[in-house]
């Protein structure tokens, strides 16, 4: 294989289980598909994902988007043997992870480019990024 | 008094099956007629009605009312349809019992059918509602994967493993062996080996750390104290409910390791005015084999770390001190979709009222019943008692 890991990246999503963009979200997803991650915090210093229209800890509407390092840790992990649909595009297992940013902020996304059995919880990833188009990219990690 | 609170007077169950030729309606008419039956109440001496929504497309959004009018429940003063996914069916009980011990009806019945959601060309539309929509179904989890993320940061809190999870399958067919109605009751037994070998699934999860799919249901009828002991059978009262609720998806989840059983626990034991050593039948929602295990830790029945060897020394056995999920549970009694959480309120009921022949454990009166509504969520307990 003479693939580079981003072309390997592009395989990996289902056309049909894409994000629908709103004008909540679309920032997000444009900075992954640019290559950058992001969050909102708010004015009170609270760090949170997915995007929503207010802070879920305290309710303030004044919020503000920040760019994130990339890095975090895994909080937990899961292998997938059996895609949860018959058309989902990956048929090797895969692995699922929930990830720690290391600015608070917490995600699920998927772990690239490690064997499902040397994944442990607390091992350190940083962002990778899967560009579907212009308007949309895909948050998925590897290991940092 | 906790024997003047309100008490199941009778109950039916389907037994489960797969393929079965009656529609979502039809399902939960036969449940309910059989239920009212096995209580000797006619259908205008019914007061309430609740049921649980469907999950999925399989029937009516106005389900309550479906059914009102097919099983000519004329008299109703109360209905409501609900839906909190596994955690639904102790809500319903929940709230027919505060509905009863109010005075607003003398009797209330409390029944669900279910078909299994399809895994597999449905898939995405099953996953599409249980997970959120653009920061996770993208990703491609499935619900054992999702389920999985939680065992697996308990298995790391707690130094316990696949083989730990295992020993909760294997127990729960020894159960099922003793339980005709369970869909695995004729089904070669299984070991702790056979999980571990079968193919793996998600997560921890292997085949056999999971719920078998089927269709089925069933009814419980719930009445105030003095009706219930006009009825035909041991009358089983319902002295505490209890809810905790953590995350709404599982990407909020802080701590993965703990879940909401440590919240409604507590809170069903001290309405109840009982404790741990009072009871004496678990029946724990089990979609995957981690979960009895993980809620007996968090329900307080044991220390943080212990459970796999609680199994390993067969107390939640047939015979054991601890018995957990008596009918073969939803890994070996099946797993009926909508309706799954109805299971242990009945299989507490059969126990509790006397009525589990082959499996039933000597002298049970005191039983605790706890349930979670989608992705480990919602969780609800109860504590409830024959006398």
């Amino acid at each position: 294989m003479t693939d580079t890991t981003e072309n390997a990246l592009e395989m990996l999503h289902d056309p049909e289980a894409l994000p629908r963009l709103d004008e909540v979200n679309r920032p997000y997803f444009a900075a992954a598909a640019r290559g950058e991650l992001i969050f909102q915090r708010c004015v009170n210093g609270h760090p949170f994902l997915y995007p929503r229209l207010l802070c879920p800890t305290c309710h303030s509407e004044e919020l503000a988007w920040e760019s994130a390092a990339g890095t975090g840790e895994v909080v937990s992990f899961a292998p997938v043997h059996r895609p949860p649909w018959n058309s989902f595009p990956r048929q090797d297992p895969y692995l699922i992870v929930l990830v720690r940013l290391d600015e608070g902020a917490q995600l699920m996304s998927s772990l690239e480019g490690v064997a499902i059995d040397e994944v442990a919880i607390g091992l350190k990833v940083r962002a990778t990024f899967e560009q579907v188009n212009d308007e949309l990219g895909l948050v998925r990690f590897v290991p940092a | 008094m906790v024997h003047d609170r309100p008490a199941i007077m009778g109950a039916a169950e389907l037994k489960p099956g797969k393929n079965v030729p009656w529609s979502f309606t039809e399902l939960h008419v036969q449940a309910a007629a059989r239920a009212l039956a096995d209580s000797g109440l006619a259908p205008d001496e019914v007061q309430g009605l609740v049921c649980a929504g469907p999950m999925m497309d399989e029937g009516s959004i106005f389900l309550s009312e479906d059914l009102m009018d097919y099983l000519g429940l004329t008299n109703l003063r109360y209905q409501m349809t609900f839906q909190l996914g596994g955690g639904t069916h102790l809500a319903m009980t929940r709230a027919a019992t505060h509905v009863i011990a109010a005075g607003e009806a003398e009797t209330v019945l409390v029944v669900s059918a279910g078909k299994f959601p399809q895994i597999r060309d449905g898939g995405r539309g099953l996953m599409a509602a249980v997970c959120q929509h653009d920061f996770e179904l993208p990703y491609g989890p499935s619900v054992p994967t999702l389920y999985g993320l939680i065992a697996q940061a308990w298995m790391h809190e707690t130094g316990q493993g696949k083989a730990d999870i295992a020993e909760v399958s294997a127990s729960q067919d020894r159960w099922a062996a003793l339980n005709p109605a369970a869909i695995a009751h004729d089904s070669p037994r299984i070991t702790v080996e056979d999980v571990m070998s079968s193919r793996p699934i998600a997560g921890p999860f292997n085949f056999y750390h999971c719920s078998i799919p089927s269709e089925g249901g069933g009814a419980l009828v719930l009445g105030s104290a003095d009706r219930a002991r006009r009825g035909p059978h041991r009358p089983v009262h319902l002295l505490g409910f209890g809810e905790g609720h953590t995350h709404g998806f599982l990407s909020s989840l802080r701590r993965p390791g703990r879940t909401g059983a440590a919240l409604s626990a507590p809170m069903a034991f001290e309405r109840a005015g009982r404790s741990h050593a009072d009871i004496d039948v678990c029946e724990l929602y089990d979609a995957f084999a981690s979960n009895p295990a993980m809620i007996l830790e968090e329900a307080g029945f044991l220390k943080p770390g212990t459970a796999g060897a609680c199994y390993r020394d067969g107390r939640a056995d047939p015979g054991g001190d601890l018995p957990v999920n008596t009918d073969g549970g939803l890994i070996r009694f099946g797993h009926t979709g909508t309706s799954s959480g109805i299971s242990q309120i009945l299989e507490a009921y059969w126990q509790l009222s006397g009525r589990a022949e082959g499996r039933q454990v000597p002298g049970a009166d005191t039983g605790f019943v706890h349930s979670y509504g989608s992705m480990l969520c919602s969780h609800l307990s109860l504590v409830l008692e024959g006398a």
